[in-house]
Formats: structure tokens, sequence, C-alpha cells
């Protein structure tokens, strides 16, 4: 019996908006992606500027839907949106403060390699201020609408301008899961 | 120049490489598009806000109490 949980990489991209995860092996069942973020701007975390962006085989065509249900700043939250060409991830906490954490995000690939359905997603994720008062908690699900297998996924802030990249502390760890 | 942080996961090997232009004019593009989407969305949810104080307060001018307001529309 094969390892059911195998770690393929780790990541700490500083310096940078976007990392991406490339040539990934398909001798696993399902894939997992674990990840800590926080980006350089320096001022209150907000949807758009906490977000992440992902991205399959380098596929930038509106091939991908998601939808995401949760809570933003106290009040309840239901949105998605389909056909765009990438799946956001409301992720990535701000460098507002000394102490400001890190937001995070899960997200699990089942069937990445079957190269005959469309591939879905689960994802978690959430981030907040220093004072708590901008937050978002979120669970999620999408879909990259290609047959083929994954082979690369790219994760990226919102723009590459400074305050967008990744600092230090930023780890993302891509697992191979193995059912049998 | 911008980069990013590739990882071949055959390898293990990262390295760091430099956004072409192409990569970056793409990028901005989905950051313009990803504001004027939220900007929508906002018009829309102010709009719903402003529709739904009109509706309480028109049930109100009907004589409805704030319970009873509370019980119809939440």
């Amino acid at each position: 019996m094969s390892d059911p949980v195998t770690k393929i990489a780790t990541v700490t991209p500083t310096g940078t908006a976007i990392t991406q995860f490339n040539s990934i092996p398909g001798t696993y069942d399902d894939l997992m992606i674990i990840g800590s973020s926080k980006n350089a701007y320096t001022g209150a975390p907000s949807f758009n500027i906490c977000s992440l962006y992902l991205r399959v085989n380098s596929d930038t065509n509106t091939n991908y839907s998601w939808n995401r249900w949760g809570g933003a700043q106290g009040g309840g939250e239901v949105t998605g949106s389909i056909a765009q060409n990438a799946i956001l991830l409301a992720a990535s906490s701000t460098s507002e403060s000394s102490d400001a954490g890190f937001g995070h995000f899960y997200i699990y690939i089942p069937g990445y390699k079957v190269a005959s359905v469309y591939k879905q997603m689960q994802l978690v994720g959430g981030f907040t201020s220093s004072a708590g008062a901008a937050q978002m908690g979120w669970t999620g699900h999408a879909q990259w609408s290609r047959n083929d297998a994954i082979t690369d996924i790219e994760i990226r802030g919102s723009n590459t301008t400074a305050d967008r990249y990744y600092v230090t502390g930023t780890t993302m760890t891509l697992y191979g899961i193995s059912n049998s | 120049m911008p980069t990013k942080h590739v990882v071949d996961c055959s390898t293990g090997i990262q390295t760091d490489v430099e956004l072409t232009a192409e990569e970056i004019t793409a990028m901005e593009a989905d950051q313009v598009a990803r504001e004027a989407e939220q900007a929508a969305e906002a018009v829309v949810a102010a709009k719903a806000a402003t529709d739904a104080a009109a509706g309480k307060a028109k049930l109100k001018e009907l004589g409805l109490s704030d319970d009873q307001i509370a019980a119809l529309v939440g």
C-alpha cells in the first residue's frame, strides 16, 4: 500500500506575486494544496487586495467557474462566477501591522489526472485584519472545464505590483493523495 | 522586472523566472476586469439595500409594526 499522503513540493515565495507548481507527476489519485499567504500591501485587507488567482495548465481562457459561501465582515456572503479566466481565492492577508497574521487556504482536487472529465475542486480559505474588522472566511467549490490531466498549477496575487508580492512566511505545499 | 517562483515537481528544482511582457499585460487586464466586476456588484448590492429599505418604509406607512415587518421580510 502506498503512502496515503505524499508531499510533492513546498514553496516559500518572496519578492514575487506568482508561484507555480509545474510538471506535477501523474502518480497519485488526488492533489491537495495547503497554503498560508500574506502580501506586502501595508493597508487594511479587502477582497480585491487579498484575492489569489488559481489557474491550471497555463490556461488563461474562460474555462473556470467557482462558488463561495461564508461570512464577510460579520455578514453572510454567497457569491460565484462562471466562465472566468481564473478561480478566485480570498486567502491572503496584508502586512498592515507587525502582528497581522496569515491568510490561508486548502484546495482538494480529486481525479486530477483523469483525462475524460472536467476537474472539480473543494476550496476553503480566509483572511482577517489585525483588528479583526475586515475579515472573510469561506468554503467553496470550483471547476476547470477541461478534460486534460492537470500537470501545472499557478497561484498568484491580484497584480504584479510590489505591494502584492508574497512576504516571508508565505508557504504553499502540494501533496499527492493515494487512495489505494 | 516582476518574476514568478516556479517549482518543477519532477525534479524539485525551484527557480525565479522573469515575467514576459505578455504575462504582465494579462495580469493587469485581469485586475482591471476584477475591479470593474466588483464595482458592478456593489451597484447591485446598493440598489437592493435601497429597495429593501423603501419597501419596509412603505409597509410601515400601511400600519404594520416593526415586528410584523420583520416577520414578513426579515
